[in-house]
């Protein structure tokens, strides 16, 4: 009797263990938003990557995720919930207490940006040709809607009921994200030539700006796609922009750093880096945080472009920094994360991680999750009080 | 299975080296130089040298470190491990080197080496070709981590790689700059309509033109699409399996919509250049059409106008001489190079030829350790003197002095640095005249004796890799700027007067060749251009009644040619440059290391990581079931090896102990005599190829020393002892037998032959083998073996051999092995191993001859292309026996072969046997097909 027990809990725990790793997102909850979420690429619509939570290090290990493929997009957190997509096409969901996985959907292309949150519902980028914006409800584990954009590798954005998209077709999208219906596209390019947008949207106010492979970035109108600007900066934008107080900032791969007057985009200050800028920036305050390629982080003034310091990690920064309160954390390719002081860039802690830094950090609560290149999502928990 | 069985087999070619030798040939990587490695540690890199060359070496890291820094930015991507760069101060140091186990060309620069990442690199003297070199094989370094890294991110296998046009092409942009030599492959392929789309790379794989089509189709794409769409081919490199498509998803265009634009490009770019310009077999009058040619010098004698020069025709560089006076001139070898240890390698387009006044031709070949400089009476047509020097490695133009007395010549010793040196031949006394990292080449003695002009990076253009002329006064020795400015000067040459000085330059975006007035200070301050070639002309040489004799390139050859009227030339020449000079003294330095980017410093004592590791299960009908696992270690100079091999053959749980097989070798290739030693314990049922009908059980141990010492890169001594107790246990109802055996072989080896596309056409292989084999406790297996194999390969053309081998395989005494032939390998037309003898001996004669040079079949949905099918007429005589002779067998037929990839060849045969002892042909015919190289 005792024997058939335990095998009948042996086969109730393979049941179990089979169900918890099995092909579907199912949350058992709907997710209930919070202030300290992290739900789109950059922290919010105007790109800031910044938190307002003031965390202090040092960390301690809490755990790590293997998440079994490249990671490129960064980790979403809501509700104790880390939402991951990856380069192998899985969208993932993570218990944050634990670090066990909840559940995985596999799409059939990579997921190149990182997806947007909205309430229980995640918007996916992708990077095949068809079906390249897709809307899961995590809660119902069912696919909302679909719309064919063309290859996507940028990471959508949710505002109102509207979510704004970029494609490497050189198209900018406006799309109903209750019924995937578009409301409006922009068209970039022109019958001979045309060129991809890697960067994602940003919007502050009714402004929405985006890099492009075409050397510019560009002003639309959100409301109707109209374009209100464009501006040539000299070099392909790969990064996002950032959009605070009325100005668009972005970095392009001369090393250039443009702040564009959002309403005409005007150029207000231009700095250079001497490096490619690969990554998006970030800002905090009245400071523009920018790392580049030649592994230097600049702190700027956000009105002037004025350099206030600068800060050399030696490798390259392939990611937005993120400003939290007042030390702003950045990684790098030699796997070291550093948190610096924000006012005057001196080094406060630093962590190795299990590969290349690509993606931004992400921290919510006390809780700060790094992401390495090699498949690995390491939480940390603050050792403070 | 099948890769387990091939990972024993190798190990048992190993262990076993008495046995492999008999089957073997090759030339020799001789290890000639005692290196005293050391370690330098640097941020990211671990770089291997000596100690003589240890400010290089610091050069050297510097460098990497700088491109490392430049490439981390361009790639996105950093190196998660250290990258161990092995450098050499010349190119016959890095030809030692066993990082690789093949031979190294002559025109190979460095390499990457994939299974351990490791980089090795020589310097040629120059500071920048150094710098680029290191670039260079960095971007390969971060190629194939990228990639991998991309693959691995998206899931997907690392089994492909970019074409190698894009990463050979990738690797020069990114490491040099476009240059004169790159612009004249491309100006000629474009001019002369050779050059090769993307599509149909395959066709020119590795080759110098594919380098360069590689780098111009990067930066084509840089200026056109933007640098950034080189990273996004390798980021996009997931998306697709054909790197068509991966350029189609990154610009836009797939391989054939990106020729046609790039094609238009090229005719845009490079058909208004005829204007201006003319090909050099437009305007000059020919000399040497066919070939590779270069340094050309005259020589009148005799009533006789002869050209001497180093070509290759035939495979095998050489000192070739024309007679100026017959029409059509036929070159005639004057040095046979590459087939002897006195001429072992030649350095065509490094080093120039000279002849004195009295006739005696100097020039340089590689032979043994290092570079030796010969001389050649040309009126008695002997070869006088070989010079050795025992601190210069590296030898390079060497330049008579007016009374023939003295020679001054460029050197590399160990320090990797080229210098001048004065040698006088009379006395043997050695001057170096500059000392200092700058290259310093072609040095050209003025008729009055009074001064050198010389080529050298020492101006500050020598940074980025120009070259310039300077004079050393031969009084003062006090060197003086002659030109100065970013583009480069080569091969200075007086006139016999003295007023006049030719070399060559690039100042107008080709290579062409320019004089200048040496008569005072002022005329001096300009030159003018002689030659107006869209490719190129090098090694200008003056001859009777003003002609000049160069080199130039057109059609990718090097061909020798004229022009007459030098002077007349000059004086109408439209294009004058003057020359600013700089003020002596400016030169330029190269940063090391600064103290901090040192990590560590320490001797080499060996660093070893696994090469394979390889572990299989097998069942078999017959042999039963068999476990076990290979490994194989070396150190990162690939200097020691090991090799272990555990399996188990048990059948039954009582045999598990004594079915153990083991083998332990070492092999050691780090100096002059190579040498392999190791134990070994194989049991289990065997199947004794020579001789089909014995099927047994052995059980033998034991273990064996073998050594191989090369006397120089043709020939080699061989030995070997083992030792060996075995068991055997015959199935067929003989009784067992015992016995603890030592065998002895001592052989001589000696190849210079030369191969075509499948199988030696040139030169001879011979190999003698000795070699005693007896039971010291039982007596049971006692006999003696002689092997003598000897090849011959007779050149009819440049393509087409009579290859003959002589065999005679001879075991005698008790337990003598037997020895077997017949099938595709030697006695063609019989079936495989039917014949079987202790004694044996076999002669093949062949006609090789090209058959078709490409086939190409096109079907509706594409094409497949052969190249270079060969065509084969053939006869084979051999016999077998054990006591007494039995009779002679034979075959006559013909057949073709063909190349696939450059490893495998492809044979197919047919003809007849020629049976009861050569009496009678057989009825009908015999086809074989099968795979191998030609004997």
């Amino acid at each position: 009797m005792a024997g058939s027990r335990t095998i009948g809990s042996l086969l109730l725990a393979v049941l179990i263990a089979a169900a918890s790793g099995c092909s579907g997102v199912r949350l058992n909850k709907a997710l209930s938003p919070g202030p300290s979420d992290w739900t789109m690429y950059g922290g919010g619509p105007t790109r800031a990557n910044a938190m307002g939570t003031h965390v202090l290090p040092p960390f301690e290990f809490l755990w790590e995720y293997n998440a079994q493929a490249g990671l490129s997009a960064t980790p979403l957190v809501s509700d104790s919930t880390m939402i991951v997509g990856t380069l192998h096409g899985e969208i993932q969901a993570v218990d944050l207490r634990t670090g066990r996985r909840l559940g995985y959907k596999t799409l059939e292309q990579p997921i190149v940006g990182t997806p947007a949150l909205d309430g229980s519902r995640v918007i996916l980028p992708l990077s095949g040709p068809e079906q390249s914006l897709v809307c899961l409800d995590l809660a119902g584990g069912r696919e909302v809607w679909a719309a064919d954009l063309g290859p996507v590798e940028s990471s959508p954005l949710v505002l109102g009921d509207h979510v704004y998209i970029t494609t490497l077709r050189g198209t900018v999208h406006c799309i109903d994200k209750d019924g995937g219906n578009e409301i409006w596209s922009f068209d970039s390019g022109t019958k001979d030539r045309r060129e991809a947008i890697r960067s994602s949207p940003a919007v502050e106010g009714r402004v929405l700006a985006f890099g492009s492979d075409d050397h510019s970035l560009y002003g639309l109108d959100r409301e109707r796609g109209i374009l209100l600007w464009k501006t040539p900066t000299g070099a392909s934008v790969f990064a996002t922009p950032l959009m605070a107080n009325g100005l668009v900032i972005a970095g392009n791969l001369a090393g250039d750093v443009f702040a564009l007057d959002a309403l005409t985009g005007a150029v207000r200050w231009k700095y250079q880096t001497g490096s490619k800028v690969y990554a998006s920036a970030s800002v905090f305050q009245e400071t523009v945080f920018i790392g580049c390629a030649n592994g230097v982080l600049h702190a700027l003034d956000t009105a002037s472009g004025a350099l206030r310091w600068t800060f050399s990690t030696g490798s390259v920064i392939g990611s937005p920094a993120l400003a939290a309160g007042s030390l702003v954390y950045v990684g790098t390719l030699n796997k070291r994360l550093y948190a610096l002081d924000a006012a005057t860039g001196k080094e406060r802690w630093s962590y190795e991680a299990e590969g290349r830094i690509r993606v931004s950090p992400v921290l919510w609560g006390d809780i700060l999750l790094v992401t390495s290149e090699d498949k690995y999502i390491t939480a940390l928990k603050a050792k403070g009080p | 299975m099948k890769h387990f069985l091939v990972g024993c087999a190798l190990l048992f070619v190993w262990t076993n080296l008495a046995e492999a030798q008999f089957y073997y040939f090759g030339r020799n990587k001789v290890q000639y130089t005692d290196f005293r490695w050391q370690v330098l540690k640097t941020e990211h890199f671990d770089i291997y040298f000596y100690p003589e060359m240890r400010e290089l070496a610091e050069r050297g890291a510097a460098f990497a470190e700088d491109a490392y820094r430049e490439l981390k930015q361009k790639f996105n991507h950093s190196i998660a491990t250290r990258i161990p760069l092995i450098f050499y101060s010349s190119h016959l140091h890095f030809q030692q080197t066993n990082v690789t186990p093949g031979f190294i060309p002559e025109g190979v620069g460095g390499f990457f080496e994939f299974l351990k990442g490791r980089v090795v690199i020589p310097s040629n003297g120059s500071t920048a070709q150094f710098a680029h070199v290191i670039r260079h094989e960095l971007v390969h370094v971060f190629t194939v981590s990228k990639i991998n890294r991309v693959l691995l991110d998206h899931r997907q296998t690392q089994d492909r790689t970019p074409p190698l046009w894009f990463t050979e092409g990738l690797a020069e942009y990114w490491s040099t700059s476009w240059d004169t030599q790159a612009e004249m492959v491309l100006r000629d392929a474009v001019l002369n309509n050779y050059v090769v789309p993307v599509s149909s790379m395959d066709r020119i794989y590795g080759s110098f033109l594919m380098y360069k089509e590689g780098q111009q189709i990067c930066e084509f794409i840089a200026e056109r699409y933007g640098e950034e769409k080189l990273l996004l081919l390798f980021e996009n490199f997931w998306k697709s399996s054909s790197f068509s498509q991966v350029l189609k998803h990154t610009i836009g265009k797939d391989y054939e919509e990106f020729d046609e634009e790039w094609m238009y490009y090229l005719k845009k770019r490079y058909y208004p250049m005829l204007k201006g310009s003319d090909l050099p077999s437009g305007v000059t009058r020919k000399i040497v059409d066919e070939g590779f040619n270069s340094k050309p010098v005259f020589y009148a004698h005799d009533g006789k106008r002869e050209l001497y020069y180093i070509g290759n025709y035939t495979g095998y560089t050489s000192v070739y001489r024309v007679n100026l006076d017959e029409k059509e001139p036929d070159p005639e070898v004057v040095i046979k190079g590459e087939t002897s240890d006195e001429f072992e390698a030649f350095h065509p387009f490094q080093s120039k030829l000279d002849i004195s006044s009295d006739g005696t031709l100097a020039f340089v070949t590689k032979s043994g350790e290092n570079d030796v400089l010969h001389f050649y009476n040309i009126p008695n047509e002997e070869l006088v003197e070989t010079i050795r020097f025992k601190s210069l490695v590296v030898l390079g133009s060497p330049s008579w002095s007016p009374d023939g007395k003295r020679l001054v010549f460029s050197s590399i010793d160990k320090s990797g640095n080229n210098d001048l040196f004065l040698f006088d031949v009379g006395s043997r006394d050695l001057v170096k005249l500059t000392n200092d990292f700058y290259d310093d080449r072609d040095p050209a003695w003025s008729p009055d004796g009074s001064t050198i002009v010389f080529s050298s990076d020492r101006t500050p253009h020598g940074r980025e890799g120009a070259y310039n002329l300077f004079t050393l006064d031969m009084k003062t020795l006090v060197i003086r700027y002659l030109t100065a400015g970013p583009e480069s000067y080569y091969a200075p040459v007086w006139s016999r007067d003295g007023r006049w000085l030719a070399f060559t330059s690039d100042k107008d975006g080709a290579q062409n060749i320019w004089m200048m007035d040496m008569s005072t200070e002022e005329s001096r301050k300009s030159m003018r251009k002689i030659t107006s070639f869209s490719t190129a002309a090098f090694d200008p040489a003056w001859g009777n009644d003003g002609e000049m004799y160069f080199a130039s390139f057109e059609n990718f050859s090097f061909r020798l040619r004229s022009i007459d009227d030098v002077l007349a030339r000059y004086d109408s020449s439209a294009v004058l440059h003057p020359i600013a000079v700089l003020h002596d003294g400016r030169h330029w330095t190269v940063n090391g290391l600064e103290g901090e980017a040192v990590v560590e410093r320490f001797d080499y004592e060996g660093d070893y990581q696994l090469d394979i590791a390889q572990s299989q299960i097998s069942v078999d009908p017959v042999f039963g079931t068999a476990g076990g696992a290979a490994l194989a270690m070396s150190d990162v100079l690939g200097n020691d090896l090991y090799y272990f091999l555990i399996y188990n053959t048990a059948q039954a749980s009582s045999e598990l102990l004594e079915s153990f097989n083991i083998a332990m070798s070492r092999i050691s290739l780090g100096q002059r005599a190579n040498y392999a030693y190791g134990i070994f314990h194989f049991s289990g049922n065997r199947y004794d190829l020579t001789d089909p009908d014995v099927f047994y059980y052995e059980r033998s141990f034991g273990g064996y020393f073998a050594l191989s010492y090369p006397l120089s890169k043709f020939q080699r001594l061989e030995g070997n002892v083992t030792v060996s107790n075995s068991d055997k246990d015959i199935y067929t109802g003989e009784i067992p037998r015992r016995a603890l055996m030592v065998s002895n072989a001592l052989s001589f080896v000696w190849d210079n032959s030369l191969w075509g596309p499948t199988g030696p056409l040139d030169g001879n292989r011979l190999k003698l083998t000795l070699a005693y084999t007896s039971d010291v406790q039982y007596s049971n297996v006692n006999y003696y073996t002689v092997i003598a194999d000897y090849r011959s390969y007779l050149r009819l053309g440049n393509r087409a051999a009579f290859a003959s081998r002589f065999n005679l395989w001879y075991n005698e005494g008790r337990e003598a092995r037997r020895f077997f032939m017949g099938g595709s390998w030697d006695l063609r037309g019989w079936r495989r191993w039917s014949i079987r003898g202790q004694k044996l001996w076999i002669t093949s004669h062949e006609l090789r001859f090209p058959f078709i040079d490409q086939l190409g079949i096109r079907f509706p949905f594409g094409g497949i292309a052969f190249g270079s099918i060969r065509g084969a007429l053939f006869a084979d005589f051999g016999g077998a026996w054990d006591r007494s002779y039995r009779e002679t067998l034979g075959s006559v037929g013909t057949g073709i072969r063909m190349n696939l990839g450059g490893f495998l060849v492809l044979r197919y045969d047919i003809g007849k046997r020629i049976e009861q002892d050569l009496s009678k042909f057989q009825k009908g015919i015999f086809h074989q097909f099968f795979f191998g190289w030609d004997f």
